[in-house]
């Protein structure tokens, strides 16, 4: 990548963290205002790096990006990478950041409140990040600030769920390590630490890339690896979860399209992950959970577009990570609106409640709409790209597969999202409608996915190959659209009107957590009992018996000693005027009890020793 | 939090009436058949270009009008199918699980 190297006068997401931690100190109102103005001033520093990027390309046009760097500990980091990716996700998040602090603007934590501004400044880090030492730092803040949108909540479930994401974090972090100084003991020097693709370090097996991968996956939620997700996220306060919607999975996506374009192996991850959750979403009742499931299925698209590899599949992939910021967030407002309201979010006990929350309602359909890749909202413009690119490039089966996760994303996000919560049997509740500043918040989203459904060169315009030569809107691909959408619908409805449909019921599903929750757990009392039991019988054994008999063998040793050489010394005269038989009860009897002295008995022990050696 | 009891003067909603819903599913029926017949015509008409550039088995159904209803009307009842046996299969339960589980 040709970029030149310029210094900068603040990083891009300084000022998410300075207001970060004047939100760590302020309290009341002042604190939810530094939510605002943090994203809005950081927004401006990224604008502000755009235009020196537009000013640099003027003079270079062969100019893709530039760095700056900074020396620590010896090692050159380059801090800043800007070129059009970072600028797309810098903006991502801080528009993000933005309608998230909107959204909790009524929220008094402020653990949550500055955790949630560093959480997104330590995403806007990840995606400008210039080397993977300086990707290490903050996909470690990552981890660490985000889980105190979960630990928020502050119930037992969530401090529980909290510690099970962290484990997950935690360990993609370390993986991402030793990755990193695998891949500098094998490459050295600067290039080792260079963000630069690595799809062929990895495809002729080094192992230091392969790490590197494995740490993407878990924050990309791959299968297997994407338990931290579905566990977590419900988890969170309802404003958590939108800050949580937003920013690990996202970031995570901007590197592994920096690190691993057209790596064959994502293809079929992506494929995977576009497939499995959908049947999880279906039978799931939390309906927070199911879009946990559904974030998977779109992430799951994302990671085939990096698989194809082609500038404009990753740019799909990009357009697509940038929507469902927006749509995902949107869907996870409305669901914490209910939740606030409520106290509720299982389908089951939910429904009806358009009556009274009508604008959460109408905000609701519309993130749907576009989740759901509705023509004239935003999923339409982006995944299309991504399917469009696995048909050119002769992917039959993945397209395959990724038009019926198309369809049954519809089915579970768009349709049974909104029907559940808002529509379907009333369950009597009647709360009120949503605060005006999540209404606020919900409003924007909704006018940023209609916005980018309708004007899609806007979007493709900030990607990095501005989706050179792909038109979303013509004929064809507008009509087979609708009519999957409608005749997925279509089956949504007859099944429910034959009530084939499987209804919402009080219930939880199995997943991949089974194997630490359920079985390691049944290891761990297995464990316990059998290892504490091999304990106890060791310490009877060992302690109780052994030691006992060495015991008394040794002090019978001595009692027959004694008893052998009290009458030679008796006779000597060195045992005083007693008679012979009493000196000798006397002293067997001290020898019973251990009260010889030590260095006597060491002293005898000696002159044996030495009687042995000249006897031999 | 909420008022759980139903307000008897509460003003009863145009989603309220069965007709209505009925009116609504009737209307989405006809959407369908719409769409269905603008494909047909358009397929018929003008040209619908393939998804794929290569001659591949998929190609050609790909371009038949109505392929892409009745993948997705499969899809889904496909999809609902195998997801109530995942719930539980033949009476059996295999993913689902009490709501306590996982407190045990």
């Amino acid at each position: 990548m040709i970029s030149a190297s310029t210094e900068l006068v603040a990083h891009p997401c300084s000022a998410l963290l300075v207001f970060g931690l004047v939100a760590a100190v302020l309290r009341g109102r002042s604190a939810s205002i530094a939510m605002l103005l943090g994203p809005l001033l950081g927004m401006w520093i990224v604008y502000d790096l755009g235009l020196t990027l537009k000013g640099l390309q003027e003079a270079n046009p062969m100019l893709e990006g530039f760095s700056s760097s900074l020396t620590l500990f010896g090692y050159e980091m380059t801090s800043v990478l800007v070129d059009k990716q970072s600028l797309l996700f810098g903006y991502l998040f801080h528009l993000a950041a933005l309608i998230a602090g909107i959204y909790s603007f009524h929220l008094r934590d402020p653990w949550q409140l500055s955790m949630g501004l560093l959480y997104a400044a330590s995403a806007v880090g990840v995606a400008f990040a210039g080397d993977l030492l300086c990707l290490f730092l903050w996909w470690e803040a990552l981890a660490i600030t985000s889980v105190f949108q979960i630990w928020g909540r502050k119930t037992d479930r969530s401090e529980k769920a909290g510690f099970r994401y962290l484990f997950f974090h935690v360990l993609s972090g370390l993986v991402l390590l030793a990755g990193i100084v695998l891949r500098y003991h094998t490459v050295g020097g600067p290039e080792g630490f260079a963000l630069a693709s690595l799809t062929d370090a990895f495809e002729s097996g080094d192992l230091g890339a392969q790490l590197i991968l494995f740490a993407i996956g878990v924050k990309c939620a791959f299968p297997f690896l994407h338990v931290w997700l579905t566990d977590g996220y419900p988890e969170a306060t309802p404003t958590g979860a939108v800050f949580l919607s937003a920013f690990t999975s996202k970031a995570a996506i901007c590197i592994l399209a920096r690190l691993f374009p057209g790596t064959e192996l994502l293809i079929t991850i992506g494929a995977t992950m576009a497939m499995f959750p959908i049947f999880y979403a279906v039978i799931e009742n939390d309906l927070r959970r199911v879009l946990g499931y559904s974030m998977i299925n779109q992430i799951g698209f994302m990671v085939v577009g990096i698989g194809i590899g082609t500038e404009l599949a990753i740019d799909g992939s990009l357009a697509h990570a940038f929507n469902d910021v927006l749509f995902k967030g949107l869907l996870f407002m409305s669901m914490g609106a209910v939740l606030y309201r409520t106290g509720e979010i299982r389908g089951s006990e939910l429904g009806g409640l358009f009556r009274t929350m009508p604008w959460t309602t109408g905000f609701c359909i519309v993130g749907a709409a576009s989740i759901s890749a509705f023509p004239l909202f935003s999923g339409f413009v982006s995944k299309s790209i991504i399917m469009a690119e696995a048909a050119a490039h002769g992917h039959h089966v993945v397209w395959l597969c990724l038009l019926f996760a198309s369809a049954g994303v519809f089915h579970h996000a768009g349709i049974k999202i909104p029907f559940f919560a808002f529509f379907a049997h009333d369950s009597g509740l009647r709360p009120k409608e949503a605060p005006l500043n999540m209404l606020i918040a919900m409003g924007i989203a909704a006018f940023m996915c209609i916005f980018i459904g309708c004007n899609p060169d806007w979007l493709y315009g900030m990607l990095p190959g501005g989706a050179a030569g792909y038109h979303p809107y013509d004929a064809t691909h507008v009509i087979t659209q609708t009519e999957i959408l409608l005749f997925s619908a279509l089956a949504f409805t007859l099944l429910n009107l034959w009530k084939l449909y499987p209804p919402e019921l009080k219930s939880v599903n199995l997943d991949v957590d089974w194997v630490y929750r359920k079985a390691g757990s049944c290891f761990l009392r297995y464990v316990d009992t059998f290892c504490n039991r091999l304990n106890e019988r060791a310490h009877s054994f060992f302690i109780g018996k052994v030691v006992t008999k060495v015991n008394e063998f040794a002090k019978s040793g001595q009692v027959h000693v004694i008893r052998f050489l009290s009458d030679p010394l008796h006779q000597l005269g060195l045992l005083g005027n007693e008679s012979a038989t009493k000196a000798k009860a006397k002293l067997v009897k001290r020898g019973d009890l251990g009260l010889h002295q030590v260095g006597l008995t060491a002293l005898v022990g000696i002159l044996f020793l030495l009687l042995f050696l000249i006897l031999a | 939090m909420t008022e759980k009891t139903k307000n008897p003067k509460e003003p009863k909603r145009w989603l309220d009436d069965a007709g209505n819903v009925k009116k609504l599913v009737r209307g989405f029926y006809w959407t369908c058949g719409l769409v269905i017949l603008i494909d047909l015509i358009f397929s018929i008409g003008w040209h619908k270009h393939a998804a794929f550039s290569d001659e591949s088995l998929i190609e050609g159904p790909e371009t038949w009008p109505a392929f892409y209803g009745i993948y997705g009307f499969v899809a889904c009842s496909v999809l609902v199918f195998i997801a109530k046996a995942l719930r539980a299969y033949k009476g059996k339960p295999l993913l689902m699980r009490d709501e306590d589980y996982w407190e045990k």
